[in-house]
């Protein structure tokens, strides 16, 4: 790693970036598995491929991505499991005959492990192949309650490509209720592994897998409404492919996969890559804990190679695999499509699929944390792939001068289980999103979940299902990272159980916080207390599998804040006024963060006004006194970790380049 | 005589239909709209067509009226400033929302979230507590309430919505709230959430109930106004409102529920359908309106179109029952443009009416649908009898300047791109309320009005298989026309999550027959009674473990409930489920009752339909000009044009053609034929035969 060039700038004629380090033994490659074709159809294909006229290529692009948001749409109505449902933890994609997705991509998960069990020739019309074994997913299956269901589309008596769908499923098995150990050291300890099979062949169930798969499941029934609407929904879009290639003839739909694929890689390179600076830049990002050894952050680090042509996400410098369950056991090309989807901000109406990994490229050694090998366990790998976002966002803040959003943890679970009222097993898991981070043009958003579409769930649907009752439903005060631009807030949920039984988190960034951005501080971390404010009061930290609870137990739920974006001693006084009105910020924060001071008024519309000398006089006094400004400002846990030489990282000393003028125009138009 | 006088308002135009109710004949006008005061429209239209075939304000027996009051308050936020109280802990509740980001993977990072319809700084919260099961678990603090009340009077806060949670089980404390706020603030508009909608999942209901409180005020001084000008005109017919589920209802009953009437006018175009479908022997429907901006599509089974319990209205998912139409954002002023420099996209931005498509010269320069169809001979340079006079050469150098140079195609290959891409995005909504209702759409004739109907519906149609298209007599007035051909209805459901296993016979009848008598007084109040009704149950179901509910009719048998009946909607369930979704579980998973409900009509005596006759006329005599126009796989043929007044009955014409009337244009493309019947409306058949 050359740290010394940490951040730099490009100069004046850009630096091209060579690739050949990345393929030598010193990195694993970077797709698991490759397919080639040279079938009879190949030729015909290819030279078609350049003749499809662009309309019809456009209106072949656009029935695709209909015939995904059917199928997709299929499960959400269907589908049993709370995370598939309300989280949309679930992704529908088509994939050519050579398993690489055509349509919009940013996780889903391909048909390279049918390939590597099945010959071509084993394939048949009305197969549906099941698989969720993350060690034989050639990097598409990170954890193993993602059942990936997938069938082949034939036409012209031809298999012409794939349809698959996975979502995750409510419980496969293995040591913990839920399939989401937190202690796990084997992928043997997270339930049943399949591994690439015929669930149905042409067309007939084979009831025997079929019966040994629910019996691996605490909820079996939730199992089975889960998988038969994940069949429904691929076949939802074969039916859909077919009649396409019905429309348009065969070898066009199938010469318009490939033209689709080339033309993602195309706009990125042309159209995506300018809007990003040359150069080089690093982003470090940390897990709190592996789950097993408390005492020790995982390290990611990535570094940015940007030149005209391509984008490398470079891996050296993150941490090897661990023993607990946090491993990520993907290849470079998946991290190509997670973190590449980020560029379709650039690009409105692009679709992100195959192409991408021929322009942004991410290469990892082997045995890293998100490079693990068998037999780690990886049921919690959602650290890693929200971790792996922080590292990129913050070497992009440094790519953009600090023109990037603060930091945010906008995915958690929590839940209680047990037996109920009746003695039957109950498992109450909801999916909790935060406060996202501060934007260099507006606030962060309150008590958002980062998965589109995703859906926390209703007191009144929660206390029908469940024996708890649900006393308070808001917002965590002070816990959006100040700046100019405030950090969204997280949640604040107080939930009574009625019965005994146990209470489980899945939370990050309840030590660490969300960085700060440009000058902006970083957010509160989130936990939960146990009967908070009464002589039992119990914090929690980390992620904890099973926490006993009594009936009669308040569990407070607390999310982390966003990180904030920008100098909070800069922020418009009455902005910091209508929060306090409205209780997002306290008076000590308004007047410690912010350096506002605030008096309070009988008006009941205004509550309080803002003492405009006193301010002036405060924040000039805060001003003299504090340290320079960070461009990624990680909290006092981190900092203190840093201090003791426990972490390091590269950026400690990074400068802000914030820009005050600015910042007041973009909040006046926001 | 007696005469029925339907009028819809519109953003450009206000629509009136007048029938009378013993020959069936029908008279149109159309007027602007005056949207500062959309009365003024209202009556002038109706005082125009009296005037104009001669009626006496006295003859008029009914009036019935489609608004956009309720969806442009919502949509230009102009709801009155409102006060909110919820159950102790819910404060924060509009905040928080579902934590829904709406659109892609990424867009957290961007996306704003629009400002509640209550700040936060308007919400109280009050101590009382129920169960799930309506049990009070702690009694509603009534001096809070007091105390808020006079708050927010002091505030000079005049609506307040109350919300607290369970009040689907158990309406008690939101209706002691309200009589205590009323004591303290007798002149404030009150609206609670179990009147609103009596079904779980409170932030939807809270949501929906605050949008209902926050319309009320501007809502109920509409009608007042809407009932002084009748009164001034001498007019004084029953007035009545048409809600978003296709029925009717008195003005009066309107004003405490406006929630009710946010698709009052696109709902009234499917009535029409359902009715002209009946007439021309189609009684299973795909309909399209295309406007200038978005394309409302509906399924009608047997003349019934689908409902659902919610919907969305800009940004909001409003809980009232609805029609089930999808909108799909492609309408004459969708915008044509590159992603990226090289993929064509059609929408969802739209021209709108202002400044609207190249063509209309009113200052747009993006192409739009509308210019395609223009640079391809389909739609004539005047509009509107003229009064519109498109500019074909600027629509040509839009397409060509922003699309076909890029692309590096013709213009006119560039324009049959923006119409193919159009009408895939038409084709595609098509197949979400069929095909994903599991639906054959080639079991079905599609029925295409608004302005735009007629010009996409033989593409669309082709891209489904379909082999009937219909067009209604006035496309460009459906929905005044459907105010006239609908009936009073009411709707009532509960919540209460059963399951079958464990099902309690007796309160599911007990509440049925609750619903069923509230349903028969709502409908006594309108003057309905006895043989004048018709009430049909329905059940909301699932699968245990399922969030989405599956609506399924339930039997009614003497206003009550039957064990049979029960379990016969639970098999119609099964079998509703499969057909949707492609699999069930009966016998191996136990289905949830979720809601229980009882709909009920109040019957008018049925229309007549006027018979056509045409003595006389030939497509020869109807032919008024001839143009060139341009069609895939044909290339540039002359092509003729027809007015639709003229045209004969019974006799084919073959495309290409065009018929034409003053507010709508029809294409009939290569390959179909178009055949005027009876009852006024115009069939298209593909000519060819499929083996």
């Amino acid at each position: 790693m050359a740290q010394g060039n940490t951040g730099s700038r490009a100069a004046a004629a850009p630096q091209i970036f060579d690739e050949a380090p990345y393929l030598t033994a010193a990195y694993a490659p970077m797709r698991k598995s490759c397919f080639t074709r040279d079938d009879e159809h190949w030729p015909r294909i290819q030279a078609l491929k350049d003749r499809i006229d662009s309309v019809t290529l456009d209106v072949l692009e656009w029935a695709l991505e209909a015939a995904i948001d059917e199928g997709e749409a299929a499960v959400e109505r269907t589908a049993v499991s709370t995370i598939v449902r309300e989280q949309h933890d679930y992704r529908a994609s088509l994939n050519t005959v050579d398993c690489n997705s055509v349509t919009r991509v940013s996780w889903a998960a391909t048909a390279d492990p049918i390939r590597n069990y099945y010959r071509l020739e084993e394939i048949h019309e009305g197969d549906v192949f099941l698989y969720n074994d993350i060690h034989e997913s050639s990097g598409t299956i990170g954890h193993l309650p993602d059942f990936c269901v997938v069938v082949p589309i034939f036409s012209d008596g031809r298999l012409i490509g794939f349809a698959q769908l996975f979502g995750h499923c409510n419980d496969v098995g293995g040591k913990m209720a839920g399939s989401w150990s937190l202690t796990a050291t084997t992928v043997f300890e997270e339930g049943i592994q399949v591994p690439p099979i015929k669930l149905y062949a042409r067309g007939v169930r084979n009831e025997d897998l079929w019966k040994v798969i629910l019996r691996n499941s605490r909820y079996p029934d939730d199992l089975r409404g889960d998988i038969d609407a994940f069949v429904g929904a691929t076949r939802i879009i074969q039916r859909r492919v077919e009649e396409l290639c019905r429309r348009y003839g065969t070898d066009v739909v199938e010469a318009g996969f490939y033209r689709i694929i080339d033309r993602c890689e195309e706009i990125v390179r042309d159209e995506a890559l300018p809007h990003i600076p040359d150069g080089e830049y690093v982003g470090e990002d940390f897990l709190e804990t592996d789950g097993i050894d408390l005492e020790r952050p995982i390290k990611l680090m990535l570094t940015v190679r940007k030149d005209p042509q391509k984008i490398i996400v470079d891996f050296a410098g993150t941490d090897p695999q661990v023993p607990g369950p946090v491993n990520w056991v993907m290849d470079g090309r998946h991290y190509s499509k997670w973190l590449g989807g980020f560029v379709k901000a650039q690009v409105p109406g692009m679709i992100v699929n195959e192409g991408m990994t021929r322009v942004f490229k991410a290469y990892l050694p082997p045995r890293t944390v998100l490079s693990a090998e068998y037999p780690a366990a990886g049921a919690d790998r959602m650290d890693c792939m929200l971790r792996m976002l922080g590292a990129y966002m913050a070497a992009m803040a440094k790519a953009t001068g600090g023109q990037m959003v603060g930091d945010s943890q906008c995915i958690q679970l929590y839940g209680f289980f047990g037996k109920d009222q009746d003695g039957k097993d109950f498992l109450y898991r909801e999916i909790f999103g935060a406060g996202s981070g501060a934007r260099p043009f507006a606030d962060g958003t309150d008590t958002v979940d980062l998965v589109p579409h995703s859906k926390n769930l209703p007191s009144e649907f929660i206390e029908q299902r469940f024996p708890v009752r649900v006393h308070r439903v808001g917002m965590f005060p002070d816990s959006g990272g100040p700046g100019a631009f405030r950090g969204g807030l997280g949640y604040l949920k107080d939930v009574e159980i009625l019965v005994d039984g146990h209470f489980l988190t899945v939370s990050y960034r309840t030590i660490f916080a969300c960085f700060g951005v440009n000058g902006g501080m970083a957010g509160r971390s989130g936990g939960a207390v146990i009967n908070p404010g009464s002589p039992r009061e119990q914090q929690i930290f980390y992620k904890r599998e099973a926490i006993p609870v009594k009936a009669g137990d308040v569990v407070r739920i607390l999310t982390p804040g966003g990180g904030g974006w920008g100098d909070p001693l800069a922020r418009v006084p009455d902005m910091v006024r209508l929060d306090a009105q409205r209780g997002l910020v306290s008076l000590r924060s308004a007047r410690e963060d912010y350096g506002v001071v605030l008096e309070e008024v009988s008006d009941p519309a205004r509550r309080y006004e803002v003492d405009e000398a006193a301010t002036r006089t405060l924040r000039a006094t805060l001003k003299a006194q504090r340290p320079p400004l960070k461009m990624i400002n990680r909290g006092p846990h981190a900092e203190r970790l840093i201090r003791e030489g426990r972490i390091t990282v590269s950026d400690f000393d990074y400068p802000a380049q914030f820009d005050e003028a600015a910042y007041l125009a973009a909040a006046g138009a926001a | 005589m007696a005469w029925r006088i339907g009028v819809d308002t519109g953003g450009t135009f206000t629509d009136v239909v007048a029938i009378d109710e013993a020959s069936g004949k029908r008279y149109v006008r159309k007027t602007s709209s005056t949207p500062d005061d959309p009365s003024r429209a209202f009556t002038q239209g109706i005082a125009e067509l009296l005037d104009e075939v001669g009626v006496d304000a006295a003859d008029v027996s009914f009036i019935s009226h489609g608004t956009t009051v309720a969806t442009n308050a919502i949509l230009e936020s102009r709801y009155a400033r409102l006060g909110l109280v919820v159950t102790r802990g819910y404060r924060e509740m509009l905040e928080v929302g579902r934590q829904t980001v709406p659109g892609d993977f990424g867009d957290i990072t961007w996306w704003l979230k629009p400002p509640r319809v209550v700040p936060l700084e308007l919400v109280r919260e009050v101590g009382g507590r129920l169960d799930f099961k309506g049990a009070e678990l702690a009694p509603l603090d009534e001096d809070a309430v007091r105390g808020i009340a006079a708050e927010f009077k002091a505030m000079g806060i005049d609506a307040i919505a109350v919300s607290f949670l369970h009040s689907y089980r158990n309406p008690a404390h939101e209706r002691r709230a309200r009589e205590l706020i009323l004591e303290g603030h007798p002149a404030c508009f009150v609206s609670v959430s179990s009147d609103v909608i009596r079904e779980y999942r409170e932030y939807e209901r809270t949501l929906s109930t605050c949008l209902n409180t926050g319309l009320m005020p501007l809502v109920t001084s509409y009608l007042s106004k809407l009932q002084t000008r009748l009164a001034d005109a001498q007019i004084d017919a029953r007035l009545y409102v048409m809600k978003s589920s296709g029925g009717i209802i008195h003005a009066s009953e309107m004003a405490p529920q406006p929630i009710a009437a946010v698709l009052s006018g696109p709902a009234a175009g499917i009535v029409t359908a359902c009715y002209y479908g009946k007439a021309a022997g189609y009684p299973n429907l795909i309909t399209i309106d295309i406007g200038g901006t978005s394309t409302d599509i509906c399924l009608i089974d047997q003349g019934t179109p689908h409902m659902l319990t919610e919907g969305r209205i800009d940004i909001y998912n409003i809980k009232a029952p609805m029609i089930d139409m999808h909108t799909v954002g492609a309408g004459g002023g969708s915008i044509a443009w590159l992603s990226a420099g090289r993929s064509l996209r059609v929408g969802p931005q739209s021209a709108g009416a202002q400044p609207g498509p190249v063509c209309y010269g009113r200052g747009g320069t993006a192409p739009a649908l509308t210019d395609a169809h223009l640079v391809l001979g389909r739609v004539s340079p005047y509009l509107l009898g003229g009064s519109i006079r498109l500019d074909a050469a600027a629509a040509r150098r839009a397409i060509g300047e922003h699309i076909a140079t890029p692309l590096g195609i013709g213009i006119e290959d560039a324009a049959m791109g923006i119409l193919d891409l159009a009408t895939n995005n038409i084709a595609q909504g098509i197949n979400v309320v069929s095909v994903k209702r599991g639906r054959d759409p080639r079991d079905y004739a599609l029925m295409a009005f608004g302005g735009a109907g007629g010009l996409n519906a033989c593409l669309v149609a082709e891209a489904l298989g379909i082999r009937t298209i219909v067009s209604p007599p006035s496309p460009g007035v459906t929905s005044a026309e459907g105010l006239l051909s609908t009936n009073v209805r009411s709707d009532r459901v509960i919540t209460d999550v059963q399951r079958e296993d464990t099902l309690d016979l007796a309160r599911l009848i007990r509440e049925y027959e609750n619903l069923h008598a509230q349903v028969v007084a709502d409908l006594a109040r309108e003057g309905f009674r006895g043989a004048d009704t018709a009430v049909t149950g329905f059940a909301d179901m699932r699968y245990a473990g399922q969030a989405y509910e599956v609506r399924v009719p339930v039997t009614v048998l003497d206003a009550t409930l039957t064990e049979a009946a029960v379990r016969n909607a639970i098999k119609a369930f099964h079998r509703a489920h499969d057909d949707r979704f492609g699999y069930e579980y009966e016998g191996r998973h136990p289905v949830e009752i979720v809601n229980i409900g009882a709909t009920g009509f109040g019957l008018f005596p049925p229309l007549v339909t006027a018979q056509e006759t045409r003595d006389g006329c030939s497509w020869e005599g109807a032919r008024k000009d001839l143009r060139r126009g341009v069609f895939r796989g044909v290339g540039e043929v002359p092509l003729p044009i027809y007015e639709r007044a003229l045209a004969p009955i019974g006799i084919g014409m073959a495309g290409p053609c065009i018929i034409e009337q003053y507010d709508a244009t029809l294409v009939v493309e290569p390959g179909w034929q178009a055949v005027l019947d009876a009852t006024g409306q115009i069939v298209l058949r593909p000519t060819y035969r499929e083996a």
